[in-house]
């Protein structure tokens, strides 16, 4: 028995599927470039600026799969249909080869996104190369270009992934071809099953990327994170199978056994068909249970989908951050270009000499934690002598604790709270004006915008709003804010720019809410 | 109409309903370059001398940096875009490419000649730009000089090289 016609379209589909990958890996790599600067960067700008790159590297990323599947099937195919044991020995031999550079292929091809998922699943398999005995660590600096992960890591890959990897597969393809026994007459009668059957791979790939947008790209590969790696579908079974092999044994297992299942593969054209049906069936049923017990061990792991969570946040920021381009340190630099970051890198420069903040800088002005909020003014209304207060200063002394308490207290912070805007209960901050001037609070604070206080008293007007926050980093000797009693620094354009004021005043901003 | 007729134009039909089907997407990925810049920045004028730092009517070499720019996915600061040669008359001060408008090679001065000289084709330029022999299609290329306060920005160009005409490329 060798299957019907339309049975044996699986083995020129598989050819199909490869020949696809090489159309689309031949556009990636005229936007790519192999390195740890650059890899991540230059993948990024195929997903989000080249035209159609989602749609490319989804192919390339569906075609992926779509071939291992299609290997499986070709493979459990041959052994039901018994053309393993009839058809030539060396083609049988071939055809496993070629199963083993199709999985080498896809290894090789995660690393080269440079993204944390290819960087963390990858270390476990350059790590597993490096335990096997004798000559591990020699094959892991072969392969992986020396003892740690980097630019020569990428053009290893890189070259085995676009160079001797595919002049391998089309070499044995054409042999695995040339020695598969003809079945009669191909054209035009298979041509045109094997026609529809590369239709339908075709639209089955489009279908898969465009129901899921293309591949996803994690944020750029970070040493320093601690990213829970998995691997593509069909690694999965092998990376189940390493949870159970503690110690020692793991070393043995994670590359004895898939030698023992290539080796039991191999020897099966001498084992007659009913045992070598069994074999196949157990293997497949293993990996099968594998497969599944690892997908459900992540779906119950709670810590797993946190991390799952925070990658994808990652990941999206890092893209955005992307689209204003890379800087020439690489991917993971991309976030000097978060605003948010700049400015902490700012504060820590220029501020964090007098200011602390979130447990750094010194204690000379102010504390920033929190500055502004709720809780930071009700806080240092009852002690604004507090050395983490004006406690440090030379010529802010002058203002005394607040005497209203509960109720009171809540609505004098709220009326403080809404001169910066933001949302706040109307009424009650009706009440705190009532008690700033009951309380003679408006003998030193004006809140006219204009007007100097008396000893130093900031005017109350959009206190702690971006417009105050920038004009007080400028010059917090003005008049409307601590006047001749200023001990800060002036900030003129000299020392920041526009643009860095503007990101440090956000910065404090955000520590109101 | 045979049978075989038949499923060879099926054949012939599905194939091609396959390579139009993949050949758009990947003509469009491919030919992106056309549609958009991928290289920006740098198109404004660009400090590059003082004025009283230029001897009169003597070419004085300079490299033409800009502040930022965008490669693809890398936004680079202080890149280098080339260079031009600045020669004084009094107030007034021209720029030329350094690049040669036959073939694209770097232009250099020769002080015995008083001539500018490509050392590819042996295209020699007098002290204005203008073509004194050898293969070159048109005089050097001149670029938009701003002298301010004392300062000399030029606005750095490539021209499409072995055509009479100056375009920008």
């Amino acid at each position: 028995m060798r299957g019907t016609r339309w049975t044996r379209v699986v083995g020129p589909a598989l050819a199909f599927s490869l020949a696809l990958q090489a159309v689309t890996g031949l556009c990636m790599a005229s936007f790519y470039a192999p390195s740890s600067t650059t890899a991540w960067a230059a993948v990024a700008y195929i997903q989000q600026e080249v035209t159609l790159g989602w749609f490319i590297r989804g192919l390339h990323s569906v075609g992926a799969s779509m071939t291992v599947a299609l290997l499986a099937l070709h493979l459990v195919q041959s052994i039901a249909f018994g053309t393993y044991a009839t058809a030539l020995r060396k083609n049988w031999i071939l055809g496993l080869a070629l199963g083993g550079l199709v999985l080498a292929f896809a290894l090789t091809g995660y690393l080269l996104p440079w993204d944390q998922k290819g960087y963390w699943a990858t270390q476990v398999a350059t790590s597993l190369l490096g335990e096997t005995p004798f000559v591990g660590d020699y094959l892991r600096r072969i392969v992986q270009g020396g003892g740690d992960y980097g630019n020569l890591t990428l053009t290893h890959f890189y070259a085995l992934h676009t160079m001797l990897l595919p002049a391998l597969t089309t070499t044995l393809v054409v042999l695995h071809v040339r020695w598969t026994r003809p079945t009669g007459a191909w054209w035009p009668d298979d041509a045109w099953r094997d026609a529809l059957a590369c239709a339908l791979v075709v639209a089955v790939s489009y279908a898969l990327v465009v129901r899921s947008h293309g591949a996803p790209l994690e944020g750029p590969a970070d040493p320093a994170s601690a990213y829970d790696a998995r691997p593509e579908w069909y690694f999965l079974p092998l990376f189940q199978m390493l949870k159970y092999l503690p110690g020692r044994i793991e070393a043995i297992g994670a590359l004895g056994l898939p030698l023992v299942v290539g080796a039991l593969l191999l020897a099966l054209p001498r084992a007659p068909r009913g045992p070598a049906i069994g074999i196949v069936l157990a293997l497949g049923a293993g990996a099968g249970a594998l497969m599944l017990r690892a997908h459900l061990d992540d779906r119950h792991n709670e810590p797993y989908q946190r991390g799952r969570a925070r990658a994808e946040a990652d990941a999206k920021r890092a893209l955005e951050l992307a689209q204003k381009g890379v800087p020439p340190a690489g991917g993971l630099a991309v976030y000097d270009n978060d605003p948010m970051l700049r400015a902490r890198k700012l504060f820590d420069a220029k501020c964090a000499g007098c200011h602390a903040l979130e447990g750094a800088g010194e204690q000379k002005g102010p504390l920033l934690t929190g500055w502004g909020s709720r809780a930071w003014l009700t806080d240092f209304l009852k002690q604004p002598d507090a050395a983490k207060y004006f406690g440090n200063t030379k010529k802010l002394h002058q203002m005394k604790p607040i005497k209203a308490e509960g109720e009171e207290l809540r609505a004098l912070v709220e009326w403080i709270y809404a001169q910066g805007g933001g949302t706040f209960d109307r009424a009650l901050a009706d009440k705190g004006n009532e008690i700033f001037k009951r309380d003679d609070c408006d003998e030193c604070h004006s809140t006219d915008g204009k007007s100097e206080g008396v000893d130093g008293a900031p005017n109350f007007a959009g206190h702690g709003n971006l417009e105050w926050l920038k004009s007080l980093i400028r010059n917090a000797g003005i008049q409307t804010l601590f006047s001749e009693h200023n001990e800060m620094p002036k900030f003129g354009p000299d020392k920041l720019s526009d643009d860095d004021v503007a990101a440090l005043a956000g910065f404090i901003a955000r520590q109101r809410s | 109409m045979t049978r075989r007729r038949v499923l060879e134009v099926i054949v012939g039909a599905v194939a091609t309903v396959i390579s139009v089907a993949i050949a758009a997407p990947v003509a469009a990925f491919l030919t992106f370059p056309t549609r958009k810049r991928t290289v920006s920045g740098g198109d404004e004028p660009l400090d590059v001398a003082r004025l009283d730092a230029l001897p009169e009517r003597k070419p004085v070499r300079v490299t033409v940096k800009a502040p930022t720019r965008r490669d693809a996915w890398t936004a680079f600061s202080d890149v280098t875009l080339g260079g031009c040669w600045l020669v004084r008359q009094g107030d007034k001060v021209i720029a030329l490419s350094t690049v040669c408008p036959h073939a694209g090679c770097a232009v250099d001065w020769d002080e015995k000649g008083a001539a500018f000289v490509c050392p590819c084709h042996d295209s020699r330029f007098d002290l204005d730009g203008e073509r004194q022999s050898g293969p070159s299609p048109r005089p050097l290329d001149t670029l938009d000089v701003d002298v301010k306060e004392g300062r000399i920005s030029v606005a750095w160009r490539r021209f499409r090289t072995a055509t009479p005409k100056k375009e920008p490329v």
